[in-house]
């Protein structure tokens, strides 16, 4: 197999240029961003290899200890293009920043950290992988240096660090349920008992990345404070990786229809209270920044509702189970094609978008599409994400998708306000950058030509449509 | 024999008139002389092809079909069918309409709306005609809501509502309801009234298409075995046919759809004339006809125990409504002060012999004596066109009359025996056709009707009809006398000599006076013209006995009605009895004649509980909407937007608050989960 060992080389390429970056001088700016680029180019042609090689079926690493498969792939895949949009928007400002060449560093760091923690197959290779990517994230919030980013990445510190003594006890609960082995897939969680312990560990430590309700509440003070640019990478490509952590261990964790059902039961309920507390919070804010916040929220409930459908049908019925994780990789794509050049345009606009039309007709019209993908407005990307999630989810229960409906219809609220305040004839804002607008329209060009072609990708990814 | 397509170009004759009426005023014309000659052509021209198709049918003794593709999806095609029953119908109408066309050149003349009048006056007609010559359920439902359309507009022809346009006694009420009405109030009145009927009528025509797939009556009458079965079995046939009654009850203002046709006077009196005395009202009872026989012979075939009990009480219940109806109106006629009033209220009553013969005739059906049915529902026809022929005289006498006392109030005139003797005569022929006199048309007719019911065996019901043929009698007297024969009561605001009518309005009333007089001079080759007619009547096939023999009842009655009339005659004219006076002196007097000229306080009960009913139930309901609508536009949003504020007023970016949130919810959620996973 020739391209299967090509994608390791070139993941540890990323991590070695990554390496070499702070080795470089310090007034050695191009070639800081040069390498950087590099690395992340590089990591975008891995996972392009990555998935298709995984069209063939899974691709296993290390004796099993890193397995990916397409939706893994696709996931990867997705934080690659994210970190393309983030280094992109993000231009020579990071040149600036005190920390400097930290930001040209650390990002492809977490693209390797991604990648390990979107293919484990191991509680401890997953457990080894978020400490990588968790540790370059409370890094790379504090990397712009001014107070907020600085106070933000403290609270992150603290609270993560709680987070994953979560991760710890499930890593400890679930080797020792599988009677000493750390891997996935061997009829685990057999023992309810423990089983209740596990399940809940581990949703409270992911539940703390992902900012799943109740256990998000970090992320408003650090997504909605911190600067954009640094969010655009922590929100838009570190979170795929946590989001397939999400989905694999579930999936794995669905062994029986006793198991599975109460594991869906737990997740749609923390569904509901995700998307509503998203939505809700975000209804009366004008500030871009605060609203892809608390967006960020309630598409991770809208996620959850076909992980819910995903635990369901993992063992009943996998067709559709396969429908659930495509769905999830489609969404998820769609979500970091949007979050990550929003969230930069929402720092250099500083929250406000008034009259962003008429100063900047490209990057508000890109930024409609991207709210719209978010909102799922066919034939955007997002739209395809969620219509495939919810389809899923249907198998599962229908309550839970009226609900998920009720709450799309809510959300429209908030983007068309904060459409409408783009195309308010009153100017407040100040032009947007070049590199905010071209990694805006980048962002928009490939959600609508993907959406275009959603159905297709879908097609390559499950016999079903 | 003549070409099928006449028989489409009769009623599409007045239909292309009023288009040019239309297409005229758009261009503009404003002259009187233009919309007159346009309307009475096309009229002239309907009559005419009316004639010659009507009486190639009845010559030929066979049915004309005319047929042109139109909606093949649901089997509906503009199909024109004219049989014994609808060639009769066309010519009578067809020729009315002329006349009274003709009549209202003169009668509009000057009025500002003259332009409006022929162009809803002649579309009228030609959605009367094809009423009465359609094949299929659905045509003829467009004709039937185009005469509703056409009435609506005439009756609020004066939508100014200015007092001399109104009906009733201005400032009067019963029961704390006012019983005066302008005619806007009165147009939307009657569109209102028979709107209830016609969604009986649409309900049953979905009825009749869901369970033969057409709704051509044709085919309708020869399914009828099956349709009459089914729904016997499934205990709904009488259901059925009453729906589908609904409508013809409705448009001919019977018990209890009465009011509308009342208050209908504010329109024009030619209109009264045509549309609400000898053509539109008759559309239900042309319905019913039409129907009964295809009921009739639908049962025999089905040869069903219970269809035919249900149709029984059908025809009973039809026969009844008739008879209740003929007697309350003609009550209410005894006291009324107005002279179309009266007509109006003489009208629903003579309508309901039509269908007290009708509903007689059906109700023999256990014996399945097809002629004596065919006599029932021909006895309802011939009064059809007998009533048609004098009323409509009469009410054109009547728009003359009110013209020269420029007061519609009978109080107002007086003697004018003296100013216009034709007119007189008129009148009297008509009237005396009215109330039932030999050898004048109504007579016949009116006896036919109660033969029928006499030989059904519903006492009952023929026992109101002889009494309401005396009340007839005393009312229409009471009427000829008080207008003609006696001075005013109270000197109208116009003093000034009354003179007999111009030609083109004399002419026209004298001519229908004169037909009623030769009509029953030609009974009896009339009624061999209808027991032809109804040989080849859709589903009837079978000749009709309309012979009237000399009985001891038929004597009893005729003697009865002269005396009703020489009883008001001398209470009048010789004992010169004062009702006034009576009624002011005597409370019960006074009681008797306020419940008679409330209309038996109907009206007032329909505004107490319909009208200001549902109007209590829109306040509710608006008031349940204002709060529906409150609780989505600013309760929901307040109070998401409280939510809101709330939820995000929790972040306050303290850490250590933050971990103790996370921990506690994490307990929370372990908790839960293990609460839950046992």
């Amino acid at each position: 197999m020739q391209g299967y060992e090509v994608v390791l080389y070139l993941v540890y390429a990323t991590l070695a240029l990554g390496i070499i970056v702070p080795v470089i001088p310090r007034r050695q700016l191009k070639i800081h961003r040069m390498l950087a680029w590099l690395a992340v180019i590089i990591f975008f042609v891995a996972s392009s290899i990555l998935l298709y090689n995984t069209t063939a079926g899974a691709v296993e690493y290390y004796g099993g200890l890193l397995v990916h498969d397409s939706f893994t792939a696709a996931i990867t895949l997705a934080a690659a293009i994210a970190a393309i949009m983030a280094l992109m928007a993000v231009d020579v400002d990071a040149v600036l920043w005190p920390s400097h060449p930290a930001y040209y560093s650390l990002l492809p760091l977490i693209l390797f950290g991604v990648f390990f923690m979107a293919g484990s197959y191991d509680a401890l290779v997953l457990l080894a992988s978020w400490l990588v990517v968790s540790i370059a994230s409370y890094v790379f919030i504090a990397l712009p240096g001014d107070r907020e980013s600085r106070g933000a990445a403290v609270r992150y510190i603290i609270m993560g660090a709680v987070a994953t003594l979560f991760l710890v006890f499930w890593v400890a609960l679930h080797t020792g349920i599988q009677a000493g082995l750390s891997k996935f897939a061997y009829k685990p969680y057999a023992d309810a008992s423990l089983a209740s312990l596990a399940v809940p560990a581990l949703i409270a430590a992911l539940g703390f990345k992902l900012g799943i309700v109740p256990f998000h509440w970090w992320l408003p003070s650090v997504y909605g404070r911190a600067d954009g640019r640094a969010v655009a990478v922590v929100a838009g490509v570190a979170k795929l990786g946590f989001i397939a952590a999400l989905a694999r261990v579930l999936y794995a964790a669905s062994v029986s229809p006793e198991v599975s059902s109460r594991i869906a039961l737990v997740l749609a309920a923390l569904a509901v209270v995700t998307m509503t507390y998203g939505n809700i919070a975000a209804l009366t804010t004008r500030d871009l920044q605060l609203i892809l916040t608390y967006s960020s929220i309630a598409q991770i409930g809208y996620i959850l509702v076909a992980a819910a459908a995903l635990a369901y049908l993992a063992p009943a019925d996998p067709r559709y189970a396969t429908l659930a994780l495509a769905a999830i990789a489609i969404h998820s794509l769609a979500y970091a094609l949007s979050k990550s050049p929003l969230f930069s345009a929402a720092q250099e606009l500083r929250g406000g978008l008034r009259g962003l039309a008429l100063r900047s007709p490209v990057a508000a019209l890109s930024a409609s599409i991207l709210l719209m993908s978010l909102l799922g407005v066919p034939p955007l990307l997002g739209f395809w994400g969620k219509l495939y999630m919810f389809l899923a989810a249907i198998k599962y229960s229908l309550p839970l998708v009226l609900i998920a409906l009720v709450n799309s219809g809510v959300s429209a609220a908030y983007y068309a306000l904060a459409i409408r305040e783009m195309l308010a004839k009153e100017v407040k804002v100040s032009t947007v950058k070049d590199s905010i607008e071209a990694s805006l329209l980048i962002g928009a060009l490939l959600t609508v030509i993907l959406g275009l072609v959603a159905p297709q990708l879908l097609a390559a990814f499950t016999p079903i449509y | 024999m003549v070409e099928p397509i006449c028989a489409t170009l009769a009623w599409l004759t007045p239909y292309i008139g009023a288009l040019i009426l239309g297409f005229m005023y758009l261009a503009g014309i404003r002259e009187e002389k233009a919309y007159g000659i346009v309307s009475s052509a096309s009229l002239f021209l309907a009559a005419v092809l009316s004639t010659v198709v009507g009486l190639d049918v009845l010559s030929n003794g066979r049915p004309i079909y005319d047929v042109h593709k139109w909606i093949p999806w649901i089997n509906v095609d503009v199909a024109t069918y004219i049989d014994g029953l609808s060639a009769i119908m066309i010519i009578v109408v067809s020729w009315l309409s002329f006349f009274i066309g003709v009549y209202s050149v003169e009668y509009m003349k000057g009025d500002w709306g003259y332009p409006r009048y022929f162009f809803v006056f002649t579309f009228f007609v030609g959605s009367m005609l094809l009423l009465v010559s359609a094949d299929n359920l659905l045509l003829l439902f467009i004709g039937w809501e185009g005469t509703g359309l056409a009435s609506y507009a005439l009756i609020g022809h004066w939508y100014t509502d200015e007092e001399e346009y109104w009906v009733g006694v201005p400032g009067r009420k019963a029961l704390g309801y006012p019983m005066y009405f302008e005619p806007s109030h009165s147009g939307l009145r009657a569109i209102l009234f028979t709107r209830v009927g016609d969604i009986g009528f649409l309900l049953g025509m979905a009825i009749l298409y869901a369970l033969t797939g057409t709704l051509s009556l044709r085919e309708i009458a020869s399914l009828a075995g099956d349709w009459t079965a089914e729904l016997a079995v499934r205990g709904t046939l009488l259901l059925t046919l009453i729906l589908i009654s609904l409508g013809a009850l409705a448009k001919s203002a019977q018990f209890p759809f009465h009011e509308w046709l009342v208050t209908a006077m504010t329109g024009p009196t030619p209109v009264s004339a045509l549309i609400h005395a000898a053509t539109m009202v008759k559309a239900g009872i042309y319905f019913i006809l039409r129907f009964a026989p295809i009921v009739f012979t639908g049962v025999l075939a089905s040869a069903s125990e219970a269809a035919i009990h249900a149709a029984q009480e059908y025809f009973t219940i039809i026969a009844g409504l008739g008879a209740v109806t003929a007697f309350m109106l003609a009550t209410m006629a005894l006291v009324s002060n107005e002279f179309k009033l009266i007509l109006a209220f003489s009208t629903a009553s003579q309508i309901g012999y039509m269908f007290l013969a009708a509903g007689a005739a059906g109700a023999l059906i256990e014996e399945a004596d097809r002629i004596a049915f065919a006599s029932g529902i021909m006895a309802g026809l011939s009064h059809l066109v007998s009533h048609a022929v004098f009323k409509a005289a009469l009410f054109l006498i009547a728009g003359w009359a009110i013209h020269a006392a420029h007061s519609r109030f009978i109080d107002h005139m007086g003697n004018y025996a003296k100013y216009m003797k034709v007119t007189a005569i008129a009148m009297w022929l008509a009237g005396l056709s009215l109330a039932g006199i030999p050898p004048l048309s109504g007579f016949f007719s009116k006896e036919l009707t109660l033969k029928a019911a006499e030989e059904a065996g519903l006492s009952w019901v023929f026992g109101l009809g002889v009494i309401t043929a005396l009340l007839t009698a005393a009312y229409t007297t009471r009427l000829i006398l008080r207008v003609f024969h006696l001075p005013p009561y109270e000197k109208s605001h116009h003093e000034h000599e009354p003179h007999e009518a111009p030609s083109l309005m004399l002419v026209p009333y004298t001519i229908l006076a004169f037909a009623a007089l030769i009509i029953g001079l030609s009974w009896t080759k009339v009624s061999e013209a209808f027991s032809r007619a109804s040989e080849f009547t859709l589903a009837l096939l079978a000749p009709a006995k309309l012979e009237i023999h000399v009985t001891t009842e038929l004597v009893t009655i005729v003697a009865g009605v002269l005396a009703s009339i020489a009883a008001v005659a001398y209470a009048y004219k010789v004992a010169r009895v004062d009702f006034r006076s009576l009624i002011a002196r005597s409370a019960i007097a006074r009681g008797i004649h306020d419940f008679l000229f409330d209309r038996w306080y109907i009206n007032s009960i329909y505004y107490a509980t319909i009208v200001y009913g549902f109007a209590m139930l829109s306040l509710i309901l608006a008031a349940v909407d204002t709060a529906i609508d409150w609780f989505y536009h600013a309760g929901l949003v307040g109070l998401a937007g409280v939510g809101s504020i709330a939820l995000r007023r929790l972040h306050r970016g303290r850490p250590e608050y933050y971990t103790a949130l996370y921990l506690f919810m994490a307990s929370l959620a372990l908790l839960l989960i293990t609460l839950i996973w046992r």
